[in-house]
């Protein structure tokens, strides 16, 4: 039975700038459910992350600001909110960790410290010895070894990966609905990014959490999320299950992704490349904003923007040539 | 220059309200003077200003003990001011931005030297520093002058250091070293156009204090010589006449203070300016 | 895979050789009452050879060395013992005539392509650089045509010479980095994580790029990448570096068809790959990477190795040729 955790409807964010109006979130929606992971890919620029800060309510205003659209968090919109009940929720009920983790730890607190905050801040009366204890117990659960001893190191005594681990171990440590995780192993090296990202599937279904993994990489997602959705230039293009996309992506910008990835045991001399670049966002092409770049495109493309299509499972593409039905 | 031009474009109202007053008089000051502010004219010792008591534009800001008028003497101070400050500052960045880059450039014995006199020069207190020089080299335009520079050329030093340690590491210095380029090729062209940045904003800053400091020697005696005028000794003549002639001393410090706070904003401004992290899209 | 050119034939003589080369660096720790150095031994005793018009790819993740191997081909660093030759001569016995010629003749196009790039200079003084350096008779024109012929190469228009780097787009940062490293026609380029930091949509162009310019200007690679699929792409000939050895070393093909140690096999199960469907067996790897300061005993690698025995604790396994064109430096494996 599927519980729907996240519900977000025609999310818009858009930035103020000097030079004009970027729309670094356009419209974009998207649902996660409880104990499912939903893989945001794109590449920098995408408006991703973005989407991430909405949903956390976290836009750097007055530059940018949440213009339009509907959050639901387990039914109640987090636009209503104020921002004490916001903070209520953040850490708490929606987590969210960041792709850097040297970043994210103060550098002169020790890990036990940083860790009891969470606790205490959300967790209520524990103290002292009890709350030692639950750090402990969430460190260990992160595959923090000997993590009773590590309590009093300070960040920079910890590898990156265990790091991450700790970050996670934050994140985790009030069992939240929500994780939000972005870019969070682009990081680490890739035999610590297999382990962790292992250890956020458990985490998953231990609590049995809802979890958005924003990534570039599509590798990650395979392994990790059921569900995806693809964003470009502000806009979700694609989404639906992580299977149906792989073999048989709807919009050419999946199916020249999926080409033009390096990958073990393809032996051309030379990569299916995509031309162009990705688009600035105050230089947004008209109609369509990957025509440019698009080895399919019908004149209608230049002119207006496609509308979302329902395919087949749940699966949605905006492309005219999936409107006019042709694939 | 390009940039210069369109960083100053947005120069705050403030700050031009502030400076280019003072700037104007210094340049052109002797020019506009109501009165000759050398003028002693016994008669007229220690009028008040004119508008407070009601006789119109002469005499605007007052006389001074020996009848000159204040507001010449202000206007002509901004010069000595000017000068002064400017000048210092230049040259303690000139020496503190070159050994600065040095140091961090070359490092080893080199480094090591540099800060030691560094450290060992800002543990000596300035005053102290600024008597001794004076006693060598006589009270006047040239003592202050040397002894800003030499009091504040350590911070461009330590600033400096620490930039040109930054940008040495980046990756277009190094790529700079693998294609054959000498060492005074990597200062000139790629070292130094990163860190002015730094040695500006330190400099405009530093000016409120040079300020500062140059009236702080006046009014021990060991500035500028008369006729020249200057803020600080005017305030040091009027010490006596503080309770009975409050103009002697207020004016030439609302124009002290006026400097400062203009080059303080300046210094503030033109850092948020140059950050480039603060940077636009 | 690339860079075979037919007909032509690839030089067989080597371009550069390294042999038993070792980097250690100082790391003292100063107590209150005594200095404690240790050394962090970064490059522990590798040797390799690259042949002309060939790509060669060191692979490994962050510790492995590879990036220090790099800084000693560029004579950033001087290594701590062993020979690096290039077309046969030492490069430790070289004068300051010879570093130049050096220079010229090895560079260079490294990850970030917006810190490469002095955001001060215009793109035509930035490509035209090398050669100003390297030759100051050349007039101004002359170096100014060999800018455009090279921009040419690599992509980009005439419309960018008189550019800052902040107004270009990554994808043409990293062409313009290029272009600067082609420039002077090297013998040698190091790519030092050529595409990681560009987006995905473009990485292939690059990569093609890249491609193209070896075959046309005959062009050897050394890569360092630790993005096996990508490597699997560009090189000829790789070696997995791990905590400052290379644990495995031969042709592209064979290793990746049959990978044999298990660092190297780690790596390949840890890699993610775009196919869901996949059979995930259980993690790659245990434990963390390790730190090149403090080694354990024998085999660096056993804390982390499911099969370790207990010769593997003991002795340092060395490079065994399993196959023509491939080495392994394991105990398990050469018995």
């Amino acid at each position: 039975m599927q519980e729907t955790l996240l519900w977000v409807e025609d999310l818009k964010t858009y930035c103020y700038t000097k030079a004009g109006v970027v729309k670094a979130v356009d419209g974009v929606s998207f649902s996660v459910n409880r104990g499912e992971a939903l893989g945001i890919v794109g590449e920098s620029g995408c408006g991703k992350s973005m989407t991430c800060a909405s949903i956390m309510r976290l836009v750097p205003q007055p530059a940018a600001r949440i213009v339009e659209g509907k959050i639901l968090f387990e039914g109640e919109n987090l636009l209503d909110k104020s921002e004490s009940e916001m903070r209520h929720i953040r850490g708490k009920r929606i987590s969210m960790i960041l792709q850097d983790p040297l970043m994210s730890l103060n550098p002169v607190y020790t890990i036990g410290n940083q860790v009891s905050e969470v606790f205490k801040l959300h967790g209520g009366r524990a103290s002292g010895a009890t709350l030692r204890q639950n750090v402990i117990e969430v460190l260990t659960r992160v595959n923090i070894p000997s993590a009773e001893e590590r309590l009093n190191d300070y960040p920079f005594q910890f590898s990156g990966g265990m790091r991450q681990r700790t970050v996670a171990a934050m994140g985790i440590a009030s069992e939240p609905r929500l994780l939000i995780a972005d870019e969070p192993t682009t990081s680490l090296d890739v035999t610590i990014q297999d382990q962790f990202l292992r250890l956020l599937k458990k985490m998953q279904e231990e609590i049995k959490m809802g979890l958005i993994l924003v990534t570039h990489d599509l590798g990650i997602v395979a392994e990790t999320c059921d569900r995806i959705v693809i964003m470009y230039a502000g806009k979700i293009v694609e989404s639906g299950d992580v299977q149906n996309i792989y073999e048989n992506p709807a919009h050419p910008y999946t199916e020249a992704l999926m080409q033009a990835l390096p990958r073990l045991g393809r032996k051309e001399r030379r990569l299916f490349q995509i031309k162009g670049e990705p688009p600035h966002f105050l230089n947004l092409p008209s109609g369509c904003s990957f025509w440019p770049r698009c080895h399919k495109t019908l004149d209608i493309c230049r002119e207006k923007y496609p509308p979302m299509a329902s395919l087949e499972s749940g699966r949605r593409a905006s492309c005219w040539r999936l409107e006019k039905g042709e694939a | 220059m390009k940039r210069f031009l369109e960083i100053t474009r947005d120069l705050p109202i403030t700050v031009i309200v502030l400076l280019l007053p003072v700037l104007i008089c210094g340049v052109f000051g002797q020019f506009f003077t109501p009165y000759n502010p050398g003028a002693i004219n016994p008669a007229l010792a220690l009028r008040p200003p004119s508008w407070l008591v009601g006789e119109g534009w002469t005499n605007f800001l007052g006389t001074d003990y020996l009848g000159r008028d204040v507001l010449s003497r202000v206007i002509l101070g901004a010069r000595t001011t000017l000068i002064v400050s400017f000048v210092g500052v230049i040259l303690a960045g000139l020496v503190g931005v070159l050994l600065g880059v040095l140091a961090a450039y070359f490092g080893g014995w080199l480094d090591t030297l540099i800060m030691r006199i560094v450290d060992i020069q800002m543990s000596m207190p300035p005053i102290l520093l600024a008597l001794l020089i004076s006693a060598a080299l006589g009270a006047g335009l040239t003592a202050v002058i040397v002894v800003i520079a030499i009091v504040f050329w350590t911070q461009y030093a330590r600033v400096i250091r620490g930039e040109t340690l930054s940008v040495k590491q980046r990756d277009f210095v190094v790529m700079a070293k693998l294609v054959g380029c000498s060492p005074r090729r990597i200062l000139l062209r790629h070292i130094f156009p990163h860190i002015i940045d730094s040695a500006v904003v330190v400099a405009t800053l530093q000016l409120g204090v040079a300020v500062m400091v140059e009236a702080a020697l006046s009014f021990l005696g060991l500035g500028v010589q008369p006729p020249a005028v200057a803020w600080g000794k005017m305030i040091a003549e009027a010490r006596l006449y503080i309770a009975t002639a409050w103009w002697l001393p207020t004016f030439p410090g609302a124009a002290i203070m006026v400097t400062v706070l203009g080059a303080n904003l300046w210094g503030d401004w033109l850092r948020d300016k140059l950050d480039p992290k603060l940077r636009q899209i | 895979m690339l860079a075979i050119r037919k007909g032509g034939g690839i030089g067989l003589e080597a371009l550069i050789k390294l042999e038993e080369v070792f980097k250690y660096f100082p790391i003292s720790s100063s107590g209150l009452f005594r200095r404690k150095v240790r050394m962090l031994r970064a490059v522990d005793g590798i040797s390799f050879s690259i042949n002309r018009g060939t790509s060669f790819a060191l692979a490994g993740e962050s510790g492995s060395g590879k990036t220090t191997v790099a800084r000693l081909i560029l004579i950033l660093e001087k290594p701590t013992n062993g020979t690096i030759l290039f077309e046969e001569k030492n490069l430790q016995q070289f004068a300051q005539p010879d570093l130049m010629w050096y220079r010229s003749r090895v560079q260079a196009v490294f990850q970030d392509a917006a810190g490469s790039l002095n955001s001060r200079m215009r793109i035509r003084d930035i490509v035209g650089e090398p050669m100003e350096v390297q030759n100051r008779r050349l007039s101004k024109k002359a170096i100014e045509s060999k800018v455009e012929e090279i921009l040419g190469l690599v992509g980009l228009s005439s419309a960018v010479l008189d550019n800052y780097p902040h107004e270009l787009s990554g994808g043409q940062k990293q062409r313009v980095a290029i272009a600067r490293a082609m420039i002077l026609n090297p013998s040698l380029v190091i790519l030092d994580e050529p595409v990681s930091s560009l987006d995905i949509s473009i990485r292939a162009q690059i990569l093609n790029l890249l491609a193209d310019i070896q075959e046309r200007l005959g062009l050897t690679y050394f890569i360092i990448a630790h993005d096996l699929a990508m490597l699997g792409h560009v090189s000829n000939q790789i070696g997995i570096m791990y905590l400052g050895k290379i644990v495995e070393i031969g042709n592209t093909e064979a290793i990746y068809s049959k990978p044999l140690h298990p660092y190297t096999r780690a790596l390949f199960l840890a890699m993610p790959r775009p196919e869901p469907m996949r059979e995930r067996q259980k993690a790659s790897l245990s434990g963390e990477i390790g730190s090149a300061l403090d080694l354990p005993r024998g085999c660096r690698f056993h804390p982390r190795c499911d099969d370790a025995g207990s010769e593997c604790r003991e002795l340092e396994p060395t490079l065994t040729e399993i196959s023509s064109n491939h080495q392994v430096a394991c105990h398990k494996v050469n018995t």
